[in-house]
This record gives C-alpha cells, sequence and structure tokens, in this order.
C-alpha cells in the first residue's frame, strides 16, 4: 500500500469508530434518560416502555463500543503494521517487529533491576540490526497492585523502553549501573538469598562524578573494570543526560541491557487527531534514539570481539 | 567494681575495633594480590599472543630476526619485573604492526587480524587490572594513613603497596587497528 492508500484506509476506519462510538454514546445517554423518566413516572406503561427502550439502548450501546474497540485494534494493527513497520525497516535491517509480542517476564526478572510487582506486559518487541549491532527492544510495563477490602490501588513500578544490545567485548560477570536517581527501580543492592544472580559487589569507579551518578554493583570486579573504562564512564553519562529519566544498565549473558522509564508507550498511534506524518516523524526519532545509543556507546566497534554477519 | 567493669568494656571495645580494622586491612591486601595477580596473567596471555603474532609475521618476514628475538627474551621478565615485561611487550608490538604494515597479505590475512583483535582486548584486560589494582592500593595506602587505622597499620606492619606505573613507553603506546 502507497502512503495515499494507507491514509485513505485508515481516513475511513477511523470514521467509522468516531461513528460507532458517538452512537454508542449516544444510546448510552438517551438509555439513561429512558431510565430516569421510567422510574419518575407513575403509569406502569410508561415504566415498561421505558423499561425495555433503557435494555434496547444499553445492549445497542454495548454492542457498539464492541464494535469501535474490535475496529480500534483493527486500526492500530494496520497503522503498526503497514506504517511502523516500514519506517523501522527504513532505519534497521533484518527487522522482526511483533506488535503484540514482547520481553517475557521471567526474561526482566532474571535482570533484577526492576521490582517485579504482580502486573506485568510488554509489547512492541522489535528485534533487528541498528547500524550492524544486534538488539532486542520493548516497551515494558510492571505495577504492582494491591486490594485490601473495598480500597484497591495500583503502584507502576516502571513503564517505558527496554533495550537489550548484543556488546561488543566478552564478559562473563553481571554488572549493574544503578542510577543514583531513578525512582521506581530497586534502590538497593538485591538480597543475596532472594538473588539468582552471582554475589554482587558494590564497585566505585575513579571518576567521582559517575560514582555520584550511579551505583554500581558487579559479580567480578575485573570484569567490570574491563567493561566500564574511564572513556565508556564518560560516555554512559552523557547518554544518561541525553534521555532525561532514569536509566539502568545491566550488562548480562553479553548483552548490554538498558531500561528507561520514561513513562510512555512508544509506537502507539492516536485514534482522535492522529496524522500520519506526525506519527512517522515520532518514529523516526524513537529509531535516531536507537542509532544514538549505538553511536555514543561506539557498540558497532569490533575492536574487540569479531561481530557475527546479520 | 564499677571501673573494673568500665575497664573491661572499654578492654572489648577496642578489642572489637581492633580486630575490625585488622580484618578489613587483611581483606584489602587480598584484594590488592588478587588484582595483581590478575596484572600477571594479562600479562603473560599478551605475551602469548605477542608470540602468536610473532609465528605469523614469521611467515611473511623471515629476515626481521632482532625483533622475534626481543620476544623470547621478555618472558623471563613477566616474574620479576612486570613493568619492564609490560614495555617491552609494548615495544615489541609496536615493531610487529610496524612490520606488518609493510606486508599488505599479512595485514589482510584473517589470522593477522584475529590476532590484532585478540591483542587489543587483553591490552583492555590489562588496562583494567592495572586500574583495578591502583584503585585498591589507593584504597589500602589511604586506611594506613588515616587516623585512627594507622595505629592498627603500625602495629601490624602493614607498609602499603606501590601503584603499577605506567611509564612514558606505555603512555605513547602504538594505536593498532
Amino acid at each position: 500500500m502507497d502512503q495515499n492508500q494507507i491514509e485513505q484506509k485508515v481516513a475511513s476506519i477511523r470514521r467509522s469508530i468516531q461513528f460507532l462510538t458517538v452512537t454508542g454514546l449516544t444510546c448510552l445517554v438517551i438509555g439513561v434518560f429512558s431510565f430516569i423518566s421510567g422510574i419518575l413516572s407513575s403509569r406502569q406503561t410508561s415504566i415498561d416502555g421505558a423499561m425495555a427502550a433503557f435494555a434496547f439502548l444499553m445492549i445497542a450501546a454495548i454492542i457498539l463500543f464492541v464494535l469501535s474497540y474490535m475496529r480500534t485494534t483493527q486500526y492500530k494493527r494496520i497503522i503498526k503494521n503497514e506504517v511502523l513497520k516500514s519506517c523501522l525497516e527504513k532505519h534497521f535491517d533484518n527487522v522482526n517487529y511483533k506488535a503484540e509480542a514482547g520481553f517475557s517476564r521471567e526474561e526482566i526478572a532474571s535482570t533484577e533491576l526492576v521490582s517485579m510487582g504482580n502486573r506485568f506486559h510488554s509489547n512492541d518487541y522489535l528485534s533487528a540490526y541498528c547500524d550492524g549491532v544486534y538488539f532486542e527492544r520493548s516497551d515494558v510495563l510492571v505495577q504492582d497492585h494491591r486490594s485490601s477490602g473495598k480500597s484497591s490501588y495500583t503502584v507502576t513500578l516502571f513503564r517505558g523502553r527496554w533495550m537489550k544490545w548484543e556488546f561488543n567485548k566478552n564478559f562473563h560477570g553481571v554488572l549493574q549501573i544503578r542510577g543514583n536517581s531513578s525512582l521506581g527501580f530497586r534502590s538497593r543492592k538485591p538480597f543475596k538469598w532472594a538473588s539468582s544472580l552471582p554475589n554482587m559487589e558494590k564497585l566505585t569507579f575513579e571518576n567521582p562524578e559517575f560514582n555520584k551518578q550511579f551505583t554500581c554493583y558487579a559479580s567480578d570486579s575485573e570484569d567490570a573494570y574491563y567493561l566500564i573504562t574511564p572513556h565508556f564512564m564518560e560516555k554512559l553519562m552523557k547518554l544518561t543526560d541525553d534521555f532525561d529519566c532514569p536509566v539502568y544498565y545491566e550488562f548480562l549473558q553479553g548483552y548490554l541491557h538498558i531500561a528507561i522509564y520514561n513513562d510512555k508507550d512508544a509506537f502507539e498511534p492516536k485514534v482522535m487527531g492522529f496524522d500520519l506524518q506526525g506519527y512517522q516523524k515520532e518514529i523516526d526519532e524513537d529509531c535516531a534514539l536507537l542509532h544514538q545509543v549505538v553511536e555514543i556507546l561506539k557498540l558497532d566497534d569490533d575492536h574487540f570481539k569479531a561481530r557475527e554477519e546479520n | 567494681m564499677g571501673v573494673l567493669y568500665g575497664v573491661l568494656i572499654g578492654i572489648a571495645v577496642i578489642g572489637i575495633w581492633f580486630i575490625s580494622v585488622y580484618n578489613s586491612f587483611k581483606k584489602m591486601v587480598v584484594r590488592c594480590d588478587e588484582a595483581s595477580s590478575g596484572i600477571d596473567v594479562a600479562l603473560a596471555k599478551r605475551y602469548d599472543l605477542i608470540t602468536n603474532l610473532v609465528a605469523t609475521v614469521k611467515g611473511y618476514a623471515k629476515h626481521e630476526e632482532s625483533v622475534f628475538t626481543q620476544v623470547a627474551q621478555i618472558r623471563s621478565l613477566i616474574k620479576g619485573n612486570r613493568s619492564a615485561a609490560a614495555d617491552q611487550l609494548d615495544e615489541a608490538k609496536g615493531k610487529l604492526l610496524a612490520i606488518a604494515e609493510s606486508y599488505p597479505e599479512l595485514k589482510a590475512s584473517a589470522n593477522f587480524l584475529d590476532l590484532q583483535r585478540s591483542l587489543s582486548d587483553v591490552e583492555e584486560h590489562l588496562q583494567a587490572s592495572r586500574r583495578l589494582y591502583n584503585h585498591m592500593v589507593a584504597a589500602l595506602n589511604t586506611k594506613k594513613e588515616q587516623f585512627p587505622s594507622n595505629i592498627v597499620a603500625g602495629m601490624i606492619g602493614e607498609s602499603g603497596r606501590d601503584f603499577f606505573q605506567a611509564d612514558e613507553i606505555q603512555r605513547s603506546r602504538v594505536e593498532i587497528g
């Protein structure tokens, strides 16, 4: 489908969503009025008629809302498959994008970067090669929902992007780099008895600014010094400043995990006031951020490890 | 009686403090030794890689005998004078890479490129070991100088450690790749 065809198709679906939603809301409002008029009426026939109208309008509203929801899902699917995918293919190689898939709860939990709570959702999974470097990314939402008696509350522990980059150095241990101002993340060293990670030890480096900005835990201090060179510390600080939100890093099993708590669900198209070019621009900016990670951290540097051909 | 209890409690507190400072000194010394052995491992690895590089270069440049002999003599230095061994390995590596510049076939061979990559990696490990060692030494020496832990250091004869210094040759080492 070309740009015009996509725009036409999207516009027609959006019109039908708007129609279904507005009609559904009208049914709902009229239904409520009939219910109220039925209650206030003193004649039995009027009550019966009002209640019948109320029941009919409620059923109609429900059907219309379900149809509207289905059309919205279809609308998002078309935009993601036609617009988003082609944008991603423009920026990256070997693109594998799955709107409904994401990282598994186990995978995120295994990093022990975030308290896992009892609600987990991940979507918009993408694996590809960015400037020759393999990466995976997904949106992740972790919440803790509690209810006691009549009251219930939900605490969001993480909402944002999770990236996993193939790292250009071989390492064996685990290294966590936790931003000191990162609310929502685990703020303390993982408890030894509850942790599946090897024994972690708090480490400091030569750069006082870096030590002020981050707290590092490593299972192997030599490995940590090998990964975090003075130059790399500068790059991490720059990257973190560029993200302008809490960021955590972890080196685990050959990958660098970057968890960005920006409180956003990326790649989601708006239904009302959708602008195709604006959406494409947003995707381009998101992709530029991924290129920026490779560029700042020099992940495409193959001085230390030969890269597999993609 | 009260004075006796007071003295006993005072002695116990000082004893506990002494033991904890003593243990932390011992722990720091062990960590320094561990970091120091990391330097030895990286130097030995680097020596092995340079030996392999020599074997590869030999296949193309048989007449560059002086460099090959120099590498053969370095091994004995690794255990004794690590700083000198590191300097000489740097020098030998520089010469080997300079030789490779004159042989395009050698420079393009997969084996040579692999060795270059491994050498970069081992250099990075060596650098990490040195930084870690110096960081540990700095922590040990600071504790040794600070009051009141300097009292315990004096009592147990803890004299601290010397930093691993990079001299001029290492500072101006040849970039590869």
